[in-house]
């Protein structure tokens, strides 16, 4: 995965301004962070990388980079 | 996975049946405020949904798509030897609604009648249970009434699940002929997801709950969105291509899937993922989330005008957890416009 595209993404899913967040934003600090964007999240890895992260797991991350970290973990092509 | 394959099973006609009550999410906006009811509606893609009278029950609304769906048949309730009842909102905890609805849609002594608690994959876990007994009893037409009421059980102040919800009731009619096509089910439980959509009062493992807001004791209906999600995610797709190669088809000769309203977001995710050529109806705009009804429903919103039907694919999921796919042929069967009603039993005079 290229990281600077999937920050896109994210601003994309809050509706932010690209480039608002990094890597070191903390993920459920975000404006916004909630049950909907909480599943745009889950729904967009599924069906954009191929990984279906357990809720508990993305829950566990505090910042973008640790989500990041999990989805290269995960992924079938790192 | 648990798969049948069943032979010499009709499915006669299926009707659904709403209450005549509609609201509109945006009502709502007043309790919870209308940007995020805006934003919700538009990822739960729930408009309106019909709520149950407060005397109006899960049985009531099956009752009227029963007695509708007898007389468009020209069933009398004498030929009747199989009432199955599938609901997580029956009328009591004791005696089981299917008795009461044997008694009211004047069915035989003779009848067996059976209560099944299931929600989302209600419908199919019914018909698969109905269908297996139906060749089994004499005389063998079989009703398969299916509904909830979900609304009665949401906390007031919960988003999530008071745009969602909303409740329905279902009649269909299955009969032994030997030369039907074959059903084909698939299907699997995993309770280990039991605590992630849970209403865990009003039964006998919280009996004396403290401090009880509700009926229900502690727990009105409790829903983890995420979780829920990610089972569904996972389970879903390999259960839909599952049942259509259990049933020997290529995904194109399946003329419609019909899958458990459950929410539009879910529905547009698993629709991407499984990629089915033909039809997917949708009612929860119109009906939100109905639980054990939404595929009836949703059967017969979309496809009333448009009979007759072929092949279908029926795909519930959810509360359990709890995952069941059919694979059936429709053509043979009266599908019935939806109905809507304020009908509510009433016990005491032993009459609606």
């Amino acid at each position: 995965m290229v990281d600077s595209d999937f920050l896109r993404q994210l601003d994309d899913l809050f509706e932010f301004d690209a480039g608002t967040i990094t890597a070191e934003s903390e993920l459920q600090q975000l404006p916004g962070w909630g049950s909907l964007t909480f599943l745009g999240l889950l729904a967009m890895v599924d069906e954009d990388y191929g990984v279906a992260l357990k809720p508990q797991q993305v829950l566990a991350c505090v910042t973008v980079a640790d989500l990041m970290a999990l989805m290269k973990a995960a992924s079938p092509s790192g | 996975m648990a798969a049948t394959k069943l032979d010499g099973v009709l499915i006669r006609g299926i009707a659904a049946a709403v209450p005549n009550t509609e609201q509109s999410v945006e009502n709502l906006a007043g309790t919870f405020g209308g940007e995020v009811v805006a934003k919700t509606r538009d990822s739960t893609g729930v408009r309106s949904m019909r709520i149950a009278g407060p005397r109006q029950c899960a049985s009531d609304l099956c009752f009227t798509a029963a007695k509708n769906l007898l007389a468009e048949l020209e069933w009398s309730p004498e030929s009747v030897g199989l009432v199955v009842f599938v609901s997580q909102t029956p009328d009591y905890i004791l005696p089981a609604t299917s008795n009461i609805l044997q008694h009211r849609l004047g069915l035989t002594k003779e009848c067996l009648a059976i209560d099944l608690s299931q929600g989302c994959s209600g419908y199919v876990t019914g018909l698969w249970t109905a269908a297996s007994l139906c060749r089994t009893v004499t005389p063998t037409r079989t009703l398969l009434l299916v509904g909830d009421t979900p609304t009665k059980f949401v906390r007031e102040d919960d988003l999530a699940t008071r745009v969602l919800f909303g409740d329905a009731g279902s009649a269909t009619a299955l009969e032994a002929v030997s030369d039907a096509p074959a059903l084909h089910f698939l299907g699997g439980s995993d309770g280990g997801g039991a605590s992630q959509l849970i209403v865990s009062g009003g039964g006998f493992r919280n009996l004396r709950s403290e401090g009880c807001q509700s009926p229900w004791g502690q727990g009105a209906l409790e829903m983890n969105g995420a979780e829920i999600f990610a089972f569904t995610s996972r389970e879903v797709p390999q259960l839909v291509k599952g049942v259509i190669a259990s049933a020997g088809w290529t995904s194109t000769e399946a003329d419609l899937l019909v899958l458990h309203q459950a929410n539009k977001f879910l529905l547009d995710h698993l629709s991407r993922k499984i990629k089915f050529p033909g039809r997917v109806p949708i009612s929860l705009d119109r009906f939100g989330n109905t639980s054990s009804a939404s595929i009836p429903l949703t059967i017969a919103d979309a496809c009333a005008k448009t009979q007759p039907l072929g092949r279908a694919v029926l795909a519930g999921f959810g509360v359990g957890y709890s995952w069941a796919a059919a694979a059936c042929d429709l053509s043979h069967a009266r599908i019935l416009p939806v109905m809507s009603t304020d009908e509510a039993f009433d016990p005491q005079a032993g009459r609606t």
